[in-house]
């Protein structure tokens, strides 16, 4: 809760100004009570109408005054869980923008769409509904007894002689109810994580038949959802019942009491009017509160969960900037690297250099530490042992924001936003102009744009949309060629394109200038068999490195892997 | 009303948990009318009892209050229980549904909805739909029930009051419905809004790889701003509307004066009315908050219908077919083992183009056919169709003279083991992730499918072994890794027609030259399509079939194709063909 308070900034004091409006409001409630037994003393008393009558009058007054005020509260409230909400979810995005790799490879994004939003969803109630009621009704219940109390000492002893012991019966049922909500949420979590791989994964799903696990498991979080929610419910039962119950004593007590004092004359029957009005304020909080403290835990609990999105760790800023003609461009010196949370290290002792404007190859069996050699030299994550430099000084030396202008990168997954296309390939660089992302697409093979229905502004569609594979790859190559860095780092980016199609991209992406340092990952050694430099990877090691005739002569794993993929390609007899 | 319809529509997903449900939601309406009548009932003896220094008449009231107090806490265990437990129960039979009707969801259909919509759907509607069955409905029931119980009550004790009361609630009531109107327009507008913020969520984590490459973080937090604050400002609109709306929640004091000025009059004429004066002042509560809860209450189940009716419309998707309907002119099926596709069409229904037409061809039983051609040609649409994923416009799909229309689609896909172009694995452990949908198999089976997929060594060097489970997407792996692990489950499949899409384009040399020889025997006496960029792959090959723009260009065997001297097929082979250097001889 606290860090909550802290996270809303100046705007507490909408709340400040909403929790005033409903002190007025409780005020105005416990004056209305007051008129309204006046009022009624004067009828039963057989008072002259006109006296009757001006009571009536201040009485409206106070109506009115306790309306605007709970106008204001709403009004008020209704702002600070806005704009508390907006904050709290540009802060989270702004945290996971800038999350270090390392930190979003723990979280599941199912994970963090829950927390934004059911969790997000428990917390607006907080804050707007829940909180807001607990102030006001105990205030107003304070009020009241205040009020009671400066009449008739003891009638309101007597009344709220209990209420110690409702506090105390309905915060120990309570108790249990916050983490049994923390628990439902979670394995509605889980569920969620089920339901998005069902879609993304429809088309596997579905040819293999795997469906009917799917459902199993998901039945399983719900049967799991199911249990503590019940258990959950069972336990508000017993405080709602336990509430109304000990919230009817203080009424009993007051007719009990009152009566008889209103007939031994100690009690004006208007006073007691008022008090049996007010005991009404006393009694229904407590009816409502047991329920309010059960979803104020259950709010806090998802408000946890949001507010750890915000720990989300960051990739770090600073740094300098390197040299790009510095001798070599790019220099692995006995690099060790293993990913947190793994046991075994991706890349062991691994050196080798770039020199600028070289195309340099990595190959070797897949999981070998080729993908790793690229997260680091955009400086995600940092080599335990060894170093790595760019530019003549270290990843970790870099800005990192330096680091990633020089170089462009397409991924193995070609992740595209769901854009158009034209905004996808902006997105290399922003200041693009239109020539220049034509462009692009024309240098990574892209001429099936222009036939699409709306063309360039072709919606992409998120994951598995409306292109196939190998189109999805161009476009994610046009967006780094459009960047037009001095470093491109090609993470298979070309394993969804035909033989013809990937001759065409090397060869355009190899032309444009010679200036330009190219470091790829592959497997289809004909590929790269004329880069200037073939970076051999086994378990993580580099075994060799050369130019593709020197690692035919060497005979060594490259020369295998060579002879293996051609035996394959040779024409038959 | 179609809200009407919704609304039982709703209801009926109580299922099994229908009766304690309603006894809930009835009951605690019941307890709520029952406390109130007798409440009242008290109060005026009560007030007799005083007005006419009668002690023993006071005595019976308090007795009276006492055993209400009684009554009230034990109905409300049990109802409430019976209510919460109910509205639980109902939500699961929701959830379960929706999940069972998603995945049973066509492609093509399920392609029209954006992911964060459907994300959106399924988290918050159905959040939804459960708070109705929690809140809502008890609501409604204290209103229908104790709230229109107490209007009767308040006429029984004094027509002229009881009218006097409902009008004036009545009026206060009327002020508030110009405003419902805005009020579901914003909800609604907030709600997409939501969905919006959400679906950008998602791609900012799933992205976070190529945000952090390209700087592009102010861009994304730009865009999500945006749409942040659009959401923020419906919401604040809908604020203005709520508290506007609110007013009328002090309306018990409002009445409650119009009501003593008024009894104020006719008590000084008539004293006896002063009991009945006090029981309706007890009861002005109930009716005023019958009437203010009223519009909340409206304005609420619109608000839940409209989430209600979004799920539906989930729901109410066809689900697949359990048989792919025929088409019209469709040719009868060729008697004969072997897979053949005659005459078939097919169009995406986001795209305009054919995307596949007039495929005819057959591979005989333990052939081997290779498809090649330029991405997009149509090669992964023509698998998709064959496993029946989606519904050909035209033409039909047989296997040993069967058609695909003659049989459950669930069975005919277990005739196929298909590898797709990306390996999808699930979160799930890599055991689970080999075996699949199919029944256990024991671990020997699954150890031999991942030995012959070359999966079995790296599996055990995984924290846990075969028992490790996979992050979201297989983060944890290797692409190559992940290709190996759906190798495995096609072995495992051990189904009659494989199918691989390039399956191993994005294994490296070496293990993808393993991988082969384990093909090689899989593929052996059994009926392969493939899809391959690898001309050793293709070479093997009994035909090859050269897929362009959703046609069959060309076909033959390798020589035969390659003696078309300007054949696309000739010139897909040289672009690819490397002459090899011969391997050294010292």
């Amino acid at each position: 809760m606290k860090r909550l308070l802290r996270q809303s900034g100046s705007l507490v004091w909408l709340f400040i100004a909403a929790a005033i409006a409903g002190v007025t409001a409780s005020v105005a409630t416990v004056a209305s009570a007051h008129l309204f037994g006046r009022a009624w003393s004067f009828i039963t008393g057989k008072q002259p109408q006109d006296v009757t009558i001006s009571v009536i009058r201040d009485w409206t007054i106070v109506v009115v005054a306790g309306m605007t005020a709970t106008f204001l509260r709403k009004l008020l409230a209704s702002q600070f869980s806005e704009r508390l909400q907006a904050r709290l979810r540009e802060r989270v995005a702004a945290r996971l923008a800038h999350a270090s790799a390392g930190a979003m490879q723990a979280w599941h994004s199912g994970e963090i769409s829950s927390r934004m939003s059911g969790d997000l969803f428990h917390v607006e109630q907080l804050v707007r509904n829940d909180v807001p009621q607990f102030i006001v009704q105990s205030l107003t219940a304070v009020l009241a007894a205040t009020y009671m109390f400066m009449h008739n000492w003891l009638l309101t002893l007597a009344s709220i002689a209990v209420t110690p012991l409702l506090l105390f019966v309905s915060s120990l049922l309570a108790k249990p109810l916050g983490p049994l909500a923390a628990a439902a949420q979670a394995d509605l979590a889980q569920a969620s994580v089920t339901v998005q791989e069902d879609l993304a994964g429809a088309e596997v799903a579905r040819a293999a038949g795997m469906n009917g696990v799917l459902q199993h498991r998901y039945e399983n979080s719900l049967d799991h959802w199911l249990n503590h929610s019940l258990e959950a419910a069972r336990q508000v039962a017993k405080l709602y019942s336990a509430g109304t119950a000990l919230s009817l004593v203080p009424f009993v007590v007051v007719f009990a009491a009152g009566g008889w004092m209103v007939l031994r004359g100690r009690l004006e029957f208007g006073m007691l009017i008022a008090f049996i009005q007010l005991v009404n304020y006393l009694s229904f909080p407590f009816q409502e509160m047991p329920r309010l403290i059960g979803q104020i835990h259950a709010g806090t609990a998802a408000a946890a969960r949001v507010l750890e999105l915000l720990d989300v760790p960051q990739e770090r800023t600073g740094g300098i900037t390197g040299n790009l003609d510095a001798k070599p461009l790019i220099k692995f010196r006995h690099v060790t690297f293993t990913y947190p949370g793994t046991p075994q290290p991706q890349l062991r002792d691994v050196s080798f250099q770039v020199v600028r404007g070289q195309k340099v190859a990595l190959v070797g069996a897949s999981g070998s530490g080729k993908s790793t050699v690229i997260r680091l030299l955009t400086g995600e994550y940092e080599p335990q042992a060894g170093e790595l430099r760019v530019g003549g000084v270290t990843t970790s030396e870099w800005s990192l924001q330096a680091l990633r202008t020089v170089m462009a990168v397409v991924d193995q997954d070609a992740f595209l936003f769901d854009d158009a296309i034209r905004t996808n390939v902006a997105s290399g660089r922003l200041d693009a102009s239109g020539e220049e992302i034509s462009a692009a697409l024309e240098a990574a093979q892209c001429a099936f744009v222009p036939g699409l229905p709306q063309g360039i502004e072709t919606s992409v569609g998120e994951a598995g949309g409306s292109l196939s594979g190998g189109q999805r790859q161009r476009i994610a190559l046009a967006r780094a060629l459009v960047r037009n860095t001095p470093i491109l780092l090609l993470d298979e980016a070309t394993s969804a394109l035909d033989n013809q199609m990937e001759q065409d991209v090397y060869t355009a992406i190899t032309h444009g200038t010679h200036d330009r340092t190219i470091i790829a990952v592959a497997h289809r050694l004909s590929t790269v068999k004329d880069f200037d430099c073939i970076v051999v990877f086994e378990d993580g090691q580099v075994v060799e490195q050369g130019t593709h005739e020197n690692l035919l002569k060497a005979g060594g794993l490259y020369a295998r892997l060579w002879s293996m993929q051609h035996m394959q390609e040779a024409p038959h007899a | 009303m179609r809200n009407w319809k919704n609304l039982r529509r709703l209801l009926s997903y109580a299922g099994d948990a229908r009766r304690q449900y309603m006894s809930g939601i009835i009951g605690i309406g019941l307890v709520n009318l029952g406390v109130n009548a007798l409440f009242a009932e008290a109060l005026a003896l009560f007030t007799k009892g005083l007005m006419q220094e009668d002690s023993h008449g006071l005595l019976f009231s308090v007795v009276l209050f006492v055993a209400i107090g009684v009554f009230a806490t034990v109905a409300i265990l049990l109802a409430g229980r019976a209510l919460v437990s109910g509205s639980s129960r109902a939500e699961r039979h929701v959830r379960s549904a929706v999940f069972t009707a998603v995945s049973r969801i066509p492609l093509d259909a399920l392609q029209r909805y954006d992911p964060g919509d459907i994300q959106s759907r399924l988290g918050n509607d159905v959040a939804a739909i459960g708070q109705f069955y929690a809140q809502t409905m008890q609501l409604l029931s204290n209103l229908m029930i104790g709230g229109l119980g107490s209007i009767a009550l308040a006429l029984i004790i004094d027509w002229r009051s009881g009218l006097l009361i409902i009008g004036a609630a009545s009026l206060l009531f009327l002020i508030t419905v110009p405003l419902l109107g805005p009020l579901k327009r914003h909800a609604e507008t907030a709600q997409s809004k939501k969905a919006e913020v959400l679906g950008r969520t998602g791609q900012m984590t799933r992205g976070n790889f190529i945000v952090r490459a390209f700087n592009l973080q102010d861009w994304v937090l730009h865009g999500f701003t945006s749409a942040s604050l659009a959401q923020r400002h419906e919401g604040l609109l809908l604020g203005w509307y709520d508290a506007l709306r609110s007013l009328t929640d002090n309306m018990a004091d409002v009445v409650s004066l119009v009501l003593i000025a008024y009894g104020a009059r006719r008590v000084a004429i008539d004293p006896a009315f002063l009991p009945q004066l006090a029981a309706l002042i007890q009861l002005v509560s109930e009716v005023t908050m019958f009437f203010s809860q009223l519009s909340s209450l409206l304005t609420d189940l619109q608000v839940k219908l409209a989430s209600a009716v979004r799920v539906f419309d989930l729901l109410d998707e066809s689900p697949e077919p359990g048989t792919l309907p025929r088409p019209p002119f469709v040719r009868e099926p060729q008697a004969g083992p072997g897979l053949c596709v005659d005459d078939l069409s097919f169009v995406y229904r986001t795209k305009e183009d054919a995307a596949l037409q007039d495929i005819s061809f057959s591979v005989a039983a333990g052939h081997r056919a290779a498809f090649v051609g330029p991405s997009g040609g149509g090669k992964s649409t023509l698998f998709k169709l064959i496993l029946g994923l989606y519904q050909p416009r035209r033409g039909t799909i047989t296997v040993d003279g069967h058609s695909i229309y003659d049989h459950e689609l669930s069975a005919w896909r277990s005739q196929f083991a298909y590898v797709p172009q990306n390996a999808f694995v699930f979160s799930d452990t890599v055991y689970a992730n080999i075996v699949g949908g199919m029944p256990d198999p024991g671990i020997e089976r699954v150890e031999q499918a991942a030995r012959a997929a070359n999966a079995h060594d790296f599996i055990m060097q995984l924290p846990n072994a075969y028992q490790t489970v996979l992050q979201e997407l297989g983060r944890n792996l290797s692409g190559g890794q992940k290709q190996r692990i759906a190798i495995a489950r096609a072995l495992l499949q051990d189904a009659p027609v494989l199918l691989l899409d390039e399956a191993t384009a994005s294994l490296d040399a070496e293990s993808e030259h393993e991988v082969q020889g384990a093909l090689e025997n899989l593929m052996r006496g059994r009926t392969t399509l493939v899809i391959a960029h690898r001309l050793s792959t293709i070479q093997d090959a009994d035909t090859i079939y050269y897929l362009e723009r959703g046609r069959l260009v060309e076909r033959g065997t390798h020589e035969e194709l390659m003696a078309h001297r300007d054949g696309p097929y000739r010139h897909l082979v040289e672009a690819g063909l490397r002459i090899p250097s011969p391997p050294s001889d010292s």
